[in-house]
């Protein structure tokens, strides 16, 4: 580490150097599968809202005949 | 495009490195979720600009950067109108840790805390992450005369801030 012995705020560094996450393999796949989840959400989102759509102009299709 | 199987692989590998610069930018494991998936979530997003694949740690490493100074300048805007307090406990040391050190680490957060958010990371990734200048340079996206004017600076509020104490 370039100069990095000797300087003031060393003690504090190294403290902060100890923190680690706590990222296990159960947090891991939860993380992984929220990240496929928010990928594929605005294709599921846009189907749902192309067949509200769909179902809304046949509705009023139907209505104005 | 990669592929869902792709990503998988990717994120197994590299989130712990992500999730260990986020935790120590951050300061706090509550939000740390949160930045990881927004991180791969970007990469995945710009994967075709990567022009090698022996890049991607640092590539990732930048992504994480520019993401946690959004985030703490969020959360130094909700602090302004008092909206988020700061973390009171100490999670965020390892389990080897004495309830002494937790205290000191909680303590010194509280001084980082204090400065403005660019001189808060780059003093992080300068001392806490060991990176070189260079590093912090391309991963902060200024040049390194940026980086040492910030590090003096942060250098210099934290010697104030402990004396104060």
């Amino acid at each position: 580490m370039e100069d990095f012995e000797g300087e003031p705020d060393v003690r504090v560094a190294r403290l902060l150097a100890r923190i680690r996450p706590r990222w296990d393999a159960v947090r891991t796949e939860r993380n992984l599968n929220a990240i496929l989840d928010r990928l594929r959400g605005p294709k599921r989102w846009r189907r749902a809202w192309n067949a509200m759509l769909a179902a809304t102009r046949m509705r009023y299709r139907t209505s104005a005949r | 495009m990669v592929s869902a199987e792709e990503i998988g692989d990717l994120f197994r590998r590299y989130s712990p490195y992500v999730a260990t610069i986020g935790i120590r930018l951050l300061g706090r494991d509550d939000e740390l979720d949160d930045l990881v998936q927004e991180v791969f979530i970007e990469a995945y997003r710009g994967f075709h600009q990567l022009r090698s694949p022996d890049a991607v740690k640092s590539w990732l490493a930048r992504i994480t950067v520019r993401r946690a100074i959004r985030r703490l300048r969020r959360r130094r805007l909700r602090s302004f109108f008092s909206l988020e307090a700061l973390p009171s406990d100490a999670k965020l040391a390892d389990g080897g840790a004495t309830p002494e050190e937790k205290a000191e680490i909680v303590s010194s957060y509280r001084m980082i805390e204090r400065l403005p958010v660019r001189q808060r990371v780059v003093w992080v990734l300068k001392h806490v992450e060991g990176e070189t200048l260079d590093a912090i340079a391309e991963m902060c996206r200024c040049s390194k005369t940026t980086v040492q004017r910030r590090l003096r600076a942060a250098e210099r509020a934290l010697e104030v801030e402990k004396e104060r104490h």
